[in-house]
């Protein structure tokens, strides 16, 4: 196991080079010059090129490639053009918020959609499972910023529940944080929790086709075992691909939820940083997505891993 | 007094009555016997197996009574029906790879069975799980009862799902098809396991199969099924004897018997052009990344003169069908030398392969996954004339299709009709129809009638022997049945573990075979004859020593 992962974790090397270098060079070849929008319209050619050499822009692209990724290799993603604060830094206080939503949301998601779609598998073709396909369906074509409107309008200004927007350190206060971040949870978990429905209920529909079902049900084994016990675990492959998907892409595309609910997020980081040409920013924020992405993939494989022995063995120990 | 199962009036259909799977049968299964229901595949035999247990598909409607020691399992309450599935009756099902489930250790699934009916205590579970497998001859079951089911060889993985069946000793042991999906020599060993399940526990025996051999080995009496209805039921050895339903005379007569197929004209045949020659043939599959590779076939050598049937016999991952698909490019040779038409296949590219391909036929083994469900007849069989652009009008295309249909025996109104619409020996007839098509000098036809019924099996095997003499194409011809090979071939190769074992004329290898492996390989097949096949029995019994004892 463990050298299946260090294996795993070695394949990422080459595929982050090639990012990499992806990332530099498209934010090159973006039009627009950082130094001439740093000093505005108004500023004289003379002080654009005297920046343009401070920043190293006339330098050949292999230099300014090569400066850029020894300082990644070190920890060292660079200096924002406009705050002068470290890129590191900035990722660092903006994925606290993004990673409490995206965790809330996806375990609200999983508590909602694993006994759904497990119950809908199994009383196929009834009313419930028809009202969970309607349901389902539904969340998957309502765009979430509506859901987020009503949301806000229903929990909000009418019953004032629940705060219309903002964002306060849950570590600070827990119970102020929490009802700060109940609005945009409910609003972007309720659309991955359609996703996860569905495919919990395909997988686990597939799974009660099986003969070891039967096999053990010829056993005397409880339905509720039977479907719960042995067959969820099976059905978990294709549910734990689709929930790494769902969490990578709740890190990272939560931008209209946070702008919406006024998270100082990731994703409203990322925004900013391509609005205003931050290339250190917009570079060191593609690049720690992109780690964050392949990670959750090397998990999810691990997963597998304890999911299905089939995997973990594969080639060792047959006969 | 009365046996521990008695169904009356069984009747289970489908789609509110539209489709009688099984109507009225009736039969008594008594206290230490082995019965057998025996009949093919849609005579619903495995239906009426499974209503034993209550494990019907869905959307069926059962009418009947089953009483199962002395309950009525079709309308006890679903608490009292767990009670019975396991304790009164255990199934042994046909595939023991999909019979276990594939994420727990076989510890676990035993155990399952076990805590179903009140057994909590962990370390007791394990210990009676440990028994258990020991009971079925799994060796070191201390240690394999950690073991996952894709860890164990199909042999062993039957052995487990038996061990299950046997975790509370049941009254009544249902064993569906429980040899289907199994080689040959493993077969013997699970026979003489259930056997012993009825001598030392004194279990009885309901078991499902369509192989008469495995009848005449194990059951006392035997029920023969027939659309969905008992045609036939007598003692094992009368019915061999003197059966007296029309259907169950038919059946057997359609039973291929080794050592009894009429004598071949061969031994004598003149050998001239070779058709394929493979010359210390190797074949290896690259292993993945960080394992060793796999060598599949080690030195084979054999040649295939025109006109002639070359039989390849020889049990799972044996090499058999590696040697068919490298033929024709689907695996890699990756040593030695394997010459088609004097062609080297390793040497073969472009217009030479293609030609080499244009002159041989492929038959697949399952007709049901080999066609594209979305073409017609018409258009699988003209695909290699098309490919290969051998007809130059539609019209053309059309004559050869249709005198293709009638080659096979089969109506030409089928050209139009879809893959699934056929049943298997017809879709079968299609699959020898295609690679008939382009007048092969060379078919390979890779276990082309295992999954067929024993009856539908005699008639494609009739087409293949009549079209070989008429059209005299020269065939690899692979299979695990002996018998099928001994009808078809006129010489025998005996393949195991990638090597050949013998090779000579189909009578010298099935009469006096030289080497020890083949001579299990032919005792290991049992005899459609309830009496030959006990003779045979005792025989190998006196020469073995006595096994363990079960619990």
């Amino acid at each position: 196991m463990l050298s299946y992962t260090l294996q795993r974790l070695g394949a990422l090397v080459p595929v982050l080079l090639v990012v990499s270098l992806v990332i530099f060079s498209l934010a090159l070849l973006a039009p627009g010059d950082p130094a001439r929008i740093i000093l505005g319209p108004e500023a004289l050619e003379v002080d654009v090129v005297k920046l343009q050499d401070i920043m190293g822009l006339n330098d050949p692209f292999w230099i300014r490639y090569l400066r850029w990724i020894s300082g990644v290799v070190q920890g060292d993603l660079g200096v924002s053009y406009f705050s002068n604060r470290s890129v590191a830094a900035a990722i660092q206080s903006h994925f606290i918020p993004t990673a409490q939503l995206a965790v809330l949301a996806i375990s609200y998601a999983l508590a909602i959609s694993i006994p759904l779609g497990t119950l809908a598998a199994r009383w196929r073709d009834s009313f419930f499972d028809h009202a969970i396909a309607g349901f389902t369906l539904i969340g998957l074509t309502f765009p979430s910023f509506v859901l987020s409107l009503i949301l806000v309008i229903a929990l909000s200004v009418w019953l004032h529940w629940l705060p219309v927007a903002g964002y306060r350190d849950p570590f600070g206060s827990p119970l102020v944080g929490l009802r700060y971040l109940i609005l945009p949870t409910l609003s972007l978990g309720t659309i991955y929790a359609s996703v996860l429905t569905r495919t919990v209920r395909a997988s686990v529909l597939d799974v009660l086709k099986s003969e070891y079902l039967d096999a053990a049900r010829s056993r005397g084994v409880k339905e509720n075992r039977l479907l719960f016990a042995h067959a969820l675990r099976n059905a978990g492959l294709p549910i734990i691909t689709m929930i790494g998907l769902s969490f990578a892409s709740l890190l990272a595309g939560a931008v209209v939820t946070e702008s919406i609910f006024n998270i100082p997020g990731i994703g409203s980081l990322l925004v900013t940083a391509i609005e205003r040409r931050d290339y250190p920013m917009l570079q060191g924020v593609v690049l720690f997505l992109t780690c964050i992405y392949l990670g959750l993939n090397v998990i999810v494989d691990l997963v597998y891993g304890l999911i299905d022995p089939r995997v973990r063995l594969s080639g060792k120990g047959v006969q | 007094m009365t046996g521990p199962l008695t169904i009356e009036n069984l009747s289970v259909s489908f789609a509110g009555g539209a489709i009688e799977a099984v109507r009225g049968v009736s039969f008594e299964l008594r206290k230490g016997e082995i019965l057998a229901l025996v009949g093919e595949s849609g005579s619903g035999k495995s239906l009426t197996a499974r209503s034993i247990i209550k494990l019907f598909p869905e959307g069926a409607t059962v009418d009947g009574r089953i009483v199962l020691t002395g309950e009525d399992v079709l309308s006890v309450p679903q608490a009292d029906l767990e009670r019975l599935r396991g304790k009164s009756a255990a199934m042994v099902f046909q595939e023991p790879s999909i019979a276990l489930n594939p994420v727990f250790t076989i510890g676990w699934q035993i155990a399952e069975g076990l805590r179903a009916h009140g057994m909590h205590d962990r370390g007791a579970c394990r210990a009676r799980a440990i028994e258990l497998l020991r009971d079925v001859g799994i060796p070191d079951p201390e240690t394999r009862v950690d073991y996952y089911p894709h860890q164990l060889s199909g042999g062993q993985k039957q052995r487990v799902v038996i061990a299950m069946a046997l975790a509370l000793r049941p009254a009544v042991i249902i064993a569906d098809e429980p040899t289907t999906a199994l080689d040959v020599t493993v077969q013997a060993g699970i026979l003489d396991l259930l056997r012993r399940c009825r001598d030392e526990l004194g279990s009885s025996i309901l078991i499902i199969t369509h192989n008469l051999g495995v009848v005449a080995d194990l059951a006392d009496r035997v029920a023969v099924m027939y659309q969905g209805r008992i045609v036939e039921e007598a003692a094992s050895d009368v019915l061999f004897a003197s059966p007296k339903a029309d259907y169950t005379r038919r059946l057997l007569a359609a039973v291929p018997r080794l050592g009894q197929s009429v004598a071949k004209d061969n031994g004598c045949r003149e050998r001239g052009r070779l058709v394929l020659e493979a010359d210390n043939l190797e074949i290896t599959y690259p292993g993945r990344w960080g394992h060793t590779a796999v060598p599949a076939v080690k030195g084979v050598s054999f040649d295939i003169a025109a006109g002639e049937v070359l039989g390849l016999v020889g049990e799972s991952g044996s090499g058999k069908s590696t040697i068919g698909r490298a033929v024709v490019g689907l695996s890699p040779v990756t040593g030695g030398a394997m010459r088609l038409f004097g062609e080297d296949l390793r040497r073969a590219r472009g217009k030479n392969l293609r030609e080499l391909r244009r002159r041989t036929g492929f038959v697949f083994q399952d007709p049901a996954s080999s066609f594209n469900r979305f073409m017609t007849v018409f258009d699988c069989i003209a695909e290699p004339l098309r490919v290969h652009r051998a007809f130059p009008s539609a019209d053309a295309l059309r004559r050869r299709v249709v005198e293709l249909l009638d080659q096979v025996h089969l109506p030409r109104e089928m050209a139009t009709r879809y893959p699934g619409e056929l049943s298997g020996g017809q879709r079968q007839r299609v699959g020898l129809a295609r690679a008939l098509a382009l007048n092969p000098a060379f078919i390979v036809a890779d276990e082309p009638t295992s999954a067929l019924d024993v009856s539908i099996q005699a008639k494609v095997l009739e087409i293949f022997t009549t079209l070989q003499k008429e059209l005299g194409f020269a065939a690899l011809f692979i299979s695990h049945d002996l018998a099928v090979v001994e009808e078809i071939s006129h010489r025998v190769g005996v393949l195991r573990h990638g090597e050949l074992q013998e090779l000579g004329s189909t009578r010298e290898v099935m009469t006096a075979p030289r080497h020890d492996y083949t001579r299990l390989l032919i005792n290991s097949v049992p005899v459609p004859d309830p009496v030959i096949q006990a003779e045979k029995r005792r025989s190998a019994i006196t020469s073995q020593s006595a096994d363990s004892g079960l619990v």
